[in-house]
């Protein structure tokens, strides 16, 4: 590491001591309250009729 | 990280006796700044371990458990006869590109698993591919050290459009479109990232700070803020922003080599794959790793991971050919995807989330939904 890499690690070190940091109580609830609030067709299957990767039935009612 | 420091002070040691009288200031400068680089990351260390408050599983206690999900292999697309090492997502969530260890790169429809495109690229190991984000374009690149752009269409033969974008002093590792078809953001085995303007292919804006080779980057998907991430061969994950340049936040705890990094779909937190056979999740406004997705039984590389639409499922894509499916916020394997027949290369799902894909040393990549 050059002295101008040095620097730079310093600079960066400095500014990151001084960031707000949030306990996880908190950051870990959001997170928890995000997953709640959205759809997730992995979690929850979505009907057969709309999923795009779902085999389509060969025959059909005429 | 203090090995470096070491390093450094011994590396300006031997510059100091060839040269006496200059250098001697310098290399006491540096000295100086390595010294402080080491108490700055002490300091760090105490800031981040005092919001250690509770683990995160703790938090997920009232969820609900994962049911049965019904996910299986929906689709396998044929056509590579090398490894596939990397693959992308068109964000009309339908095509697909793919690129190998034999220089091809492929643009399947993943509904018909139809090739609609393909290339082959002077050079093997195509380590990158990416989808711009209008699916008219797209990128790659590998060994080559250089980050080149095609643009898709059906009249003309596409590699007679292709043009170098990027390049690199050392292989391109990762690369991905930043918000537009205008400009792209690589990772490089020299050990930085860089942002590139596609039109004239200059160089925007370089990220000094890895000290070791890059092998993974992302961009939140939720794009408000000016931050990406990388990580790679220093075990350390780090976020930039984007406009300074500067590295704004890092983070550790892998015992190994990163391959694979990916924003939570809420862009506060992020997962990271490695060769220590472990995911991690990291919380970006706690500032630390919040948990670590590990059994005994699992030995070997994660090499892609990716969330489910609302994150609570992790992807992770394995050397021993399987897809573990983890349960993100109570931390445990849910289940196992079997299917590949050699290490898992990449893994990404789908951009409306309906699908995960994985690309696999085995020529294939599969479609899990």
């Amino acid at each position: 590491m050059d002295k101008s890499d040095m620097q730079r690690t310093v600079d960066s070190l400095r500014s990151q001591l001084n960031i707000e940091r949030t306990p996880i109580t908190i950051s870990a609830a959001e997170l928890r309250r995000f997953t709640e609030s959205q759809e997730d067709p992995l979690v929850n299957p979505i009907d057969k009729k709309v999923n795009p990767w779902a085999e389509k039935s060969k025959c059909s009612m005429l | 990280m203090s090995g470096n420091a070491g390093e450094s002070s011994s590396s300006s040691k031997m510059v100091e006796n060839s040269q006496p009288t200059t250098t001697e200031k310098g290399s006491e400068y540096l000295e100086q700044l390595a010294n402080e680089a080491e108490e700055l990351r002490k300091k760090l260390d105490q800031e981040r371990h005092k919001l250690n408050d509770i683990p995160i599983q703790q938090a997920a206690e009232r969820l609900d458990v994962m049911g049965i999900l019904g996910v299986k292999q929906r689709r396998i697309l044929k056509g590579h006869v090398g490894k596939v090492l990397c693959m992308d997502w068109s964000l009309d969530k339908r095509h697909i590109v793919s690129s190998s260890q034999d220089g091809k790169v492929i643009v399947w429809d993943g509904f018909t698993t139809n090739k609609e495109h393909a290339l082959t690229m002077p050079t093997t190991w195509v380590m990158a591919c990416a989808f711009s984000p209008s699916s008219q374009m797209i990128a790659c690149g590998g060994l080559d050290n250089k980050c080149s752009v095609v643009p898709l269409s059906f009249e003309d033969d596409i590699i007679q459009k292709k043009r170098q974008v990027a390049t690199h002093t050392s292989y391109m590792s990762c690369c991905t479109f930043l918000r537009s078809d205008n400009l792209i953001l690589t990772g490089s085995g020299d050990s930085t990232c860089a942002i590139w303007d596609v039109e004239s292919g200059q160089l925007i804006q370089n990220f000094h700070g890895h000290t070791g080779d890059v092998f993974a980057i992302d961009v939140p998907k939720c794009d408000t803020g000016n931050t990406f991430i990388s990580a790679g061969a220093d075990k350390h994950s780090l976020v930039w922003d984007i406009r300074s340049g500067q590295c704004v936040q890092s983070f550790e705890g892998h015992e190994a080599d990163i391959n694979t990094v990916r924003f939570h779909p809420n862009g506060d937190a992020f997962a990271t794959g490695s060769d220590d056979a472990t995911c991690r999740l990291f919380d970006l406004r706690a500032d630390r790793q919040v948990c670590v997705y590990e059994k005994e039984s699992i030995l070997f590389p994660v090499n892609g991971v990716d969330f489910s639409l609302s994150g609570r499922i992790l992807f992770a894509g394995y050397g021993d050919y399987r897809v573990g499916v983890w349960d993100s916020l109570k931390c445990v394997r849910h289940s196992v995807l079997y299917g590949h027949e050699n290490r898992i290369s990449c893994l990404r799902t789908s951009p409306d989330g309906t699908a995960v894909c994985s690309a696999s040393w085995d020529c294939t990549i599969r479609i899990w939904a």
